[in-house]
């Protein structure tokens, strides 16, 4: 008999709950419910980042349901070795972002304006998993605050916005040596900050 | 830092300083990137990185999508298209004479139109869902075997740094400005050599680009005093430059760099900018 799918508590060990991993070879035995689950689990914070790429709530949703087509079709793909889910989910949500973005070709406008707007459908969600992930973004957020602003803009312009360290060189200006040391020093940095939370994902 | 940490952070550098450029190259690169990581120390390094990346979204403040986006993702999981469900179509009241019969039959008419449609729409749905499945493996397998060849081979080079830093008994020689005019600079340039006296990791910093109409060219003398080439390169502002091979010319006593005619010369044709022939064995 295969244990139920219920709400998740981001973290839980409870035994009765599926974690990602077991959510994802749920998936594997075309066990809808599971996708559902992790749609609930991540599809806020999958919306937020494709939002914040392409500066459209439209596109986000359809970028969302991309992402967890792709997740549907491709679960036996997933490798827990390399990644942890959620980490796999970013980098399928962001990869579909970022190709949408470059097909329009208007990649500095929309980065910016994602950047500017403050969208009325960001939500506060609750729930004990929510203010797990909740606190999971605070610590983001302070560990990204800490940064200096000129290597948390190349962070920033590499994530959001999709572009190679060469091309931020010569969209800003700044030396391509430059670009290169701020985003090694901002990836040590955060590398570092996040022990706790890579930990908790290994 | 001893050779290992050395190696180590060498490793880290070219994993970390490029990670978000494959990323960006690769629409699929998560499980694509960490296939190439081979050895327990470049893989745990490369997972970790991947997961730096998969918190960053974390920061944002979560947008909840409409409830319509996840009814209409269930549906497609099951390859109903939900905007092409049929509505039913009711029996008129109180209808009678030609009617009794002529509306059924056009109801029937509809029932079977409509159906007919909604059938043949759920089964182009169908094939386009597995037509994009189909395409989205073949492109992620396309993209994944260049971005895992290019990965392989920066990851080689790598772990060829990290082979000759952590040997025992690597030998260590520093190079040194012989002009002027680059004593008071950060220049530094060190020469890693393994044991074998084959493999070696050359790593410089703080070296100007050169000229436009010149190459800088790495140059192994030997103890018969023949120079041999071992390649040109150019610097780039601020980056550091690493030069590795797995062979050096027998009866190698010195390492110089000079400043040639593009593409190099067969043989040293200025001063030395820098040499280094003072040799120290590390245990």
């Amino acid at each position: 008999m295969q244990p139920s799918i219920t709400s998740h508590n981001a973290g839980s060990n409870s035994p009765t709950q599926l974690d990602d991993k077991e959510l994802m070879r749920a998936i594997v035995d075309r066990r809808q419910e599971a996708v559902a689950e992790l749609y609930d689990r991540y599809s806020g914070m999958l919306t937020a980042l494709a939002y914040r790429v392409l500066g459209n709530s439209q596109d986000a949703e359809e970028i969302l349901q991309e992402t967890f087509l792709q997740v549907w079709n491709q679960a036996a793909r997933y490798d827990p070795k390399r990644s942890s889910v959620s980490t796999w989910l970013v980098l399928i949500g962001r990869s579909r972002a970022i190709d949408r973005l470059r097909s329009r070709q208007v990649q500095m406008r929309t980065v910016t304006a994602a950047q500017q707007e403050n969208p009325s459908s960001h939500t506060s969600p609750t729930g004990v998993g929510n203010v797990l992930l909740q606190e999971r973004r605070q610590r983001l957020g302070q560990e990204m605050a800490r940064l200096p602003a000129e290597q948390r803009q190349v962070l920033e312009l590499a994530f959001y916005g999709g572009r190679t360290q060469s091309e931020i060189a010569s969209q800003t200006g700044i030396p391509l040596g430059t670009v290169k040391t701020r985003t090694l020093l901002a990836m040590k940095k955060m590398r570092k900050a996040l022990q706790e939370e890579i930990g908790d994902l290994l | 830092m001893n050779q290992v940490q050395e190696g180590f952070a060498v490793m880290e550098d070219t994993l970390a300083g490029d990670l978000l450029d494959r990323l960006n190259e690769s629409p699929m690169p998560g499980p694509g990137v960490a296939e190439v990581s081979e050895g327990e120390a470049g893989e745990i390094l490369l997972r970790s990185y991947l997961e730096v990346v998969g918190l960053l979204p974390f920061e944002l403040a979560p947008m909840e999508p409409s409830p319509a986006t996840k009814e209409r993702l269930l549906a497609r999981l099951n390859g109903v298209d939900t905007e092409g469900e049929v509505a039913a179509v009711l029996p008129m009241k109180g209808a009678g004479g030609w009617r009794s019969w002529a509306l059924p039959l056009a109801a029937g008419l509809v029932f079977a139109l409509v159906g007919l449609s909604g059938w043949q729409r759920l089964h182009v749905e169908r094939q386009q869902v597995e037509i994009a499945r189909l395409s989205d493996h073949l492109r992620e397998e396309n993209l994944q075997s260049a971005e895992l060849a290019r990965f392989r081979q920066e990851l080689g080079v790598a772990q060829a740094k990290l082979a000759v830093l952590s040997s025992s008994g690597v030998e260590v020689c520093r190079l040194h400005p012989l002009e002027e005019r680059l004593a008071g600079t950060p220049l530094t340039a060190t020469l890693f050599v393994a044991p074998d006296h084959q493999r070696w990791y050359l790593r410089i910093d703080g070296l100007e680009p050169s000229p436009e109409d010149r190459d800088y060219q790495l140059w192994f003398t030997t103890d018969e005093g023949a120079q041999v080439s071992a390649g040109t390169f150019e610097p780039q502002p601020g980056i550091r430059i690493e030069l590795t091979s797995g062979t050096m010319p027998g009866g190698t006593v010195a390492v110089s760099v000079t400043l040639e005619p593009l593409g190099g010369s067969p043989e040293p044709s200025s001063p030395p900018l820098l040499y280094g022939d003072e040799v120290m064995r590390i245990l």
